[in-house]
């Protein structure tokens, strides 16, 4: 029995260098030459091992790009040219040296090199296959990274660090055939929320830098030698082992440095004849790397001497021993502090092993052997087995870091490299609008929006700011930068336009066809999925105490509008709901099912009386569906008034309860100051604990609900929506109005800071002489109102028009420069989103809602409830500004399409119908996984 | 195409920080010729930092770029930070923009649990518990090695 495990984790990565445009490429090189020195030579080590029956346990991380071009039959192509024209060299070397003491040498090269080309003809070029035949004989564990190894702390978007991850394990699963239980995450980079994304993509761990969890909060007990479960998650975080890692990677004193081993920096391709050379390189102007290396390191000083592998292969032997010698050691110390085994993680880029440090191969191999067979004390794991054995017992929060110089984000954001972010997030923003204002694109729209996704994870590599810090090939990764941004620029202008493909495109995805199979709408967002054809649809029974054309409030309407976009999307729709006059009982309103109680089911005068009598009906009109053959998958209630029939229907036929809670009756009155408000609130709870979803209208509403309730983790936000042609006057009906003109529109209470708004007026009156307020509404605090109105002396500049119907709203909304709606209070602040949708700028309370509602200063500005001096600043900043406020309204109503659109409110309301009924309804997670 | 030939600001009206490290961190902002205009027009353009925790704690620079970027040290690890852009109009700021809230990291350990026996720590502690294994013979480094 191992008293600790050893995790050996390598990381391979490269860069997407695809060149199709050129013969030869100097860039391509890099992969060959990663082919040649590391991944065969590795893969070759980890097959004797398995021949011999070493009981070998690594974990290889493969990145997207490099599974990319492993496969890719171009570069698979190329690399067998590369292959030959070395030959070619090692063969005229051979010739060259013959008679001197570098002969040998040349013979050796030209023996790999062989080597290599029956390797690779073994598994026909595709070296996936070589590691996926060791994950299954269990050797290794292959795990993955995100898409382009996008440096996730520095990505701006949520919706574009969630692409990363998930179009990097779509791209594993389709090479794989399942997914990763773990996730590289690039430069072992780290930001708080990360372990969100790698969860909803299946991820079970990642690795991050010693420091990382070191600095956790609370301190991790067994510091980095135990994993810890991360936030709220269920994934674990594994932290490197600073011992064990400088003994490989330190520069001074790691292995790699040994006298006896290959210096990497004399290659014949920067030594010989440029004539001699030339029919090898890969660019006619640029001497490189051909892998003839004849010397050792030798010493401190320029001085080299030859390279002597069987003095070299000894070292590795020996700096195994070493290295496992250490191990022991570290374990049982660590093992006496202890109650579970420690986990040693040791993490490196795999392209050290052959490449940089040429005998790394030979060191592994021999490494494994030795834990095999040599001793019991140690044993190699792989992060998931540990997780599997030994599930963390401790829960933290981690802090950005990263495994860079610096420790944190220094290599990938600093003056040389800055001015990318910039552009970067751009592209992000540009292309989540785009996806969502193209929900479903079909033709030369969809593969420009699919093109536009290719090049903007081409563009997040972190390979490209890192090598721009580092400055050795910085040309070519702000060409290639330049190149990806300046596509997407066209590609976005194509989409904006409606254009379609064109040459230039076409070319464009010839040279950049990483992941053929990538869908856009991954950046559409967590609620945005994919249709799948012809897949079942969910059955839904609605219970709505208001239905048009019976409206009292908002929710009739909310209803009635959600309820015919589910149906739009192939959903099958029952409505329960009270009487209306004039309505029939059974009708069929745009594929919804609507059902009545009779109006003689409710007659009791007593409000809480007539709600039962309500919920007594429903249920019956439910037992009557029923025997007419209705059945459904899950019930919907709409607030509190149906919960009684959602539990009784929950029970007669068990099926999920989502509810919608639209106000809260504390939140409503600020607190429950009598009986009737406690029971409507408890009457609530009950609803909110039944549910197994609850949805609310924004985060405001979620945290209220969620804390009122005690139901935080079952809590989904969805906005109301709004249709912005219901709004609008025909055009030309209506002119703006020649005077400034400010338009409030809601119930006079006080929580919606009319008298705020007054004080406001009063400020700009000495600025703006002609400024009007038009104040539309009714309620209680409407005297009050008038009153401020008058000691302001406000009486010729401000209106109050008392209720105004569907007409005189949309006459005002058309006639007003800015909508102001300054609230203390307001749960989600549709009036606000309602002048949004008619080009009106607006100013709005930072409250509630609203502040779901307004993106300040960009669609609008949001003030601190109470503050009139800013109130009258923003105010006057439209007024005097006209232009400021078209770009707002013009924002606003790309806004207006992309989140508050009906279509995408159904959408993200069939995915928390999927979340209850178990299964993908329908709606399968986007082709980008998930 | 090259980096000089890409646009040099979008006119996105954001500001956004990025956390370069515990005690740094980037701002940058993109705003329209139009808010531009309406900012200048009566006060003097302010990027204002500030610690969330403690609204008395800010700094305000005046850059008189549109578009531009800003490094701002010494903040404190552990913290929270946002940005906000604006004009200062006789004394007062008024925000126009503000970046989403970055929490910088900490950089030390957090203290241990009163009582709690915290042995395993690497460089805190650790080196004294768990002394380095016998090194090797020397091992010179190639001096370029891994650059």
């Amino acid at each position: 029995m191992p008293k600790g495990y050893l995790a050996l984790v390598l990381h391979a990565h490269l860069p997407f260098v695809r060149h199709p445009e050129r013969e030869r490429f100097l860039e391509e090189h890099w992969f060959f030459q990663a082919l040649t020195e590391c991944y065969i030579p590795l893969l070759a080590a980890l097959e004797r091992l398995d021949a011999d029956g070493v009981a070998t346990r690594l974990t290889i991380s493969l990145s997207p790009p490099l599974i990319s071009m492993l496969t890719d039959a171009l570069l698979q192509a190329r690399y067998v040219a590369y292959l030959d024209r070395l030959s070619a060299l090692a063969e005229r070397e051979r010739g060259r040296t013959r008679g001197t003491p570098w002969h040998d040498l040349a013979v050796f090269y030209g023996e790999r090199l062989a080597a290599a080309r029956a390797f690779f003809d073994r598994y026909r070029g595709n070296l996936t296959a070589a590691f996926a035949r060791l994950r299954d004989a269990g050797r290794i564990e292959l795990i993955t990274t995100c898409a382009t190894h996008g440096y996730l702390p520095l990505i701006e978007t949520r919706e574009a660090a969630a692409a990363q991850v998930r179009v990097g394990v779509e791209t594993f699963v389709r090479h794989f055939g399942r997914p990763p239980r773990g996730f590289w995450l690039p430069e072992c980079g780290y930001a708080p929320g990360v372990e969100e994304l790698l969860a909803a993509a299946g991820v079970r761990y990642f690795v991050v830098e010693t420091h990382g969890l070191l600095h956790a909060r609370p301190r991790p007990r067994y510091g980095v030698y135990a994993p810890v479960l991360v936030g709220a998650s269920p994934v674990a975080a594994f932290a490197r082992d600073p011992e064990s890692s400088r003994q490989v990677w330190d520069r001074h004193v790691g292995y790699p440095g040994d006298f006896d081993y290959r210096e990497f920096y004399r290659d014949i391709g920067y030594e010989l004849a440029w004539e001699y050379l030339e029919p090898y390189m890969p660019s006619p102007e640029v001497r490189t790397d051909t892998g003839f290396k004849y010397y050792r390191i030798t010493g401190p000083g320029p001085h080299k001497e030859i390279y002597v592998p069987a003095w070299a292969a000894e070292k590795a032997h020996r700096h195994a021993g070493h290295f496992l010698h250490s191990r022991q050691l570290q374990i049982q110390d660590l093992a006496r502090h202890m109650d579970r085994p420690p986990v040693i993680v040791a993490p490196y880029d795999a392209e050290l092993f052959g490449h940089w440090w040429f005998e790394g191969p030979q060191w592994l191999e021999s490494l494994c052997r030795k834990v095999h067979f040599d001793q019991d004390t140690v044993a190699m794991v792989t992060p998931g087995d540990y997780l599997e054995r030994h599930p963390p017992g401790v829960r933290v929060r981690l802090g950005h870091s990263s495994w860079g110089a610096g420790g944190y984000s220094e290599v990938w954001l600093n003056p040389k490299n800055d001015w990318i972010y910039p552009h970067l997030h751009h592209m992000e923003r540009e292309l989540v609008e785009l996806a969502r204002m193209h929900p479903e694109a079909s033709g030369g729209t969809r593969r420009l929006l699919n093109q536009a996704a290719r090049e903007l994870l081409l563009a997040q590599s972190s390979d490209w700011p890192f090598i721009i810090t580092t400055g050795t090939a910085s040309g070519y990764a702000e060409r290639r930068l330049a190149e990806h941004i300046g596509r997407f620029g066209l590609l976005a202008e194509r989409i904006r336009r409606g254009a379609g493909v064109d040459a230039a495109v076409e070319e464009m995805e010839h040279r950049d066809n990483i992941f053929p199979f990538l869908d856009y709408r991954v950046y559409a967002g967590d609620g945005r999925r994919a249709l799948r054809a012809g897949a079942s649809r969910p059955a839904v029974l609605v219970l709505s105490w208001e239905f048009p054309p019976r409206t009292v409030g908002g929710l009739g309407r909310h209803v009635y509008d959600l309820t015919r976009a589910l149906a739009r999307l192939g959903a099958r729709v029952y409505v329960l709901t009270a009487p209306a006059p004039g309505a029939p009982p059974r009708a069929n309103v745009d594929g919804v099912t609507v059902l009545r109680l009779a109006p003689e089911a409710l007659r009791a005068r007593d409000f809480l009386a007539w709600v039962d009598e309500l919920n007594r009906g429903l249920v019956d009109l439910a037992g009557t569906l029923r025997r007419q053959g209705g059945t459904w998958d899950l019930v919907h209630a709409h607030d509190w008034l149906v919960g009684t029939a959602a539990e009784t229907l929950a029970s007669r036929w068990p099926v999920p309860v989502v509810a919608t809670i639209h106000a809260t009756e504390h939140g409503r009155h600020g607190g429950l100051h009598n009986e009737l408000q406690r029971t409507i609130h408890d009457r609530e709870a009950r609803l909110a604990r039944l549910a197994r979803r609850v949805i609310c209208c924004s985060r405001y509403m979620a945290d209220e609900v969620g804390r009122l309730f005690g139901v935080d983790g079952k809590v989904r936000v969805i906005p109301n929506g709004v249709d912005p042609a219901a709004l609008r006057c025909p055009p030309g009906t209506v002119a703006r109005s020649p005077e400034p003109l400010l338009l409030f529109m809601g119930r006079l209470v006080p929580e919606k800071g009319v008298q705020v708004l007054l004080a406001a007026v009063r400020l700009l009156r000495e600025r703006f002489p002609q400024l009007r307020l038009v104040v539309a509404g009714r309620g209680p605090y409407e005297e009050h109102l008038r009153y401020l109105t008058r000691e302001y002396g406000l009486e010729g500049a401000v209106t109050f028009a008392g209720f105004v119907d569907g007409a005189a709203r949309k006459r005002l909304l058309a006639q007003a420069h800015v909508g102001v709606f300054p609230s203390f209070y307001e749960p989600f602040g549709i009036v606000a989103l309602e002048a949004m949708a008619v080009g009106l700028p607006v100013v709005v309370g930072d409250t509630g809602g609203l502040v779901d509602v307004v993106d300040h200063g960009r669609d609008g500005f949001r003030v601190p409830p109470g503050n009139a001096d800013l109130l009258a600043y923003y105010l006057g900043l439209l007024l005097e500004n006209p232009a400021l406020g078209q770009e707002m309204a013009a924002r606003a109503a790309k806004k207006l399409v992309t989140a508050y659109d009906w279509r995408r409110i159904a959408e993200q309301t069939l995915e928390v119908y999927a979340e209850v009924i178990g299964r993908r309804s329908g709606y399968a997670a986007s082709a980008a996984g998930g | 195409m090259k980096h000089s030939d890409l646009p040099a600001a979008y006119g996105d009206n954001v500001v956004v920080l990025l956390v370069q490290s515990p005690t740094v961190v980037f701002a940058y902002w993109d705003l329209t010729p139009a808010a531009w205009c309406a900012l200048t027009r009566r006060g003097v353009f302010t990027v204002r930092f500030r610690r969330c925790q403690d609204p008395g704690a800010f700094t305000d620079v005046h850059p008189e770029r549109r578009a531009g970027n800003w490094y701002f040290r010494g903040v404190a690890p552990g913290a929270s930070y946002v940005c906000e852009v604006g004009c200062t109009e006789g004394g007062v700021f008024y925000p126009f923009l503000c970046s989403t809230r970055v929490d910088t990291p900490f950089n030390t350990p957090a203290p241990a649990a009163e009582g709690e026996v915290e042995p395993l720590a690497a460089g805190d502690g650790y080196e004294e518990a768990f002394p380095a294994p016998p090194p090797l013979a020397p091992l010179p480094g190639s001096g370029t090695f891994l650059e």
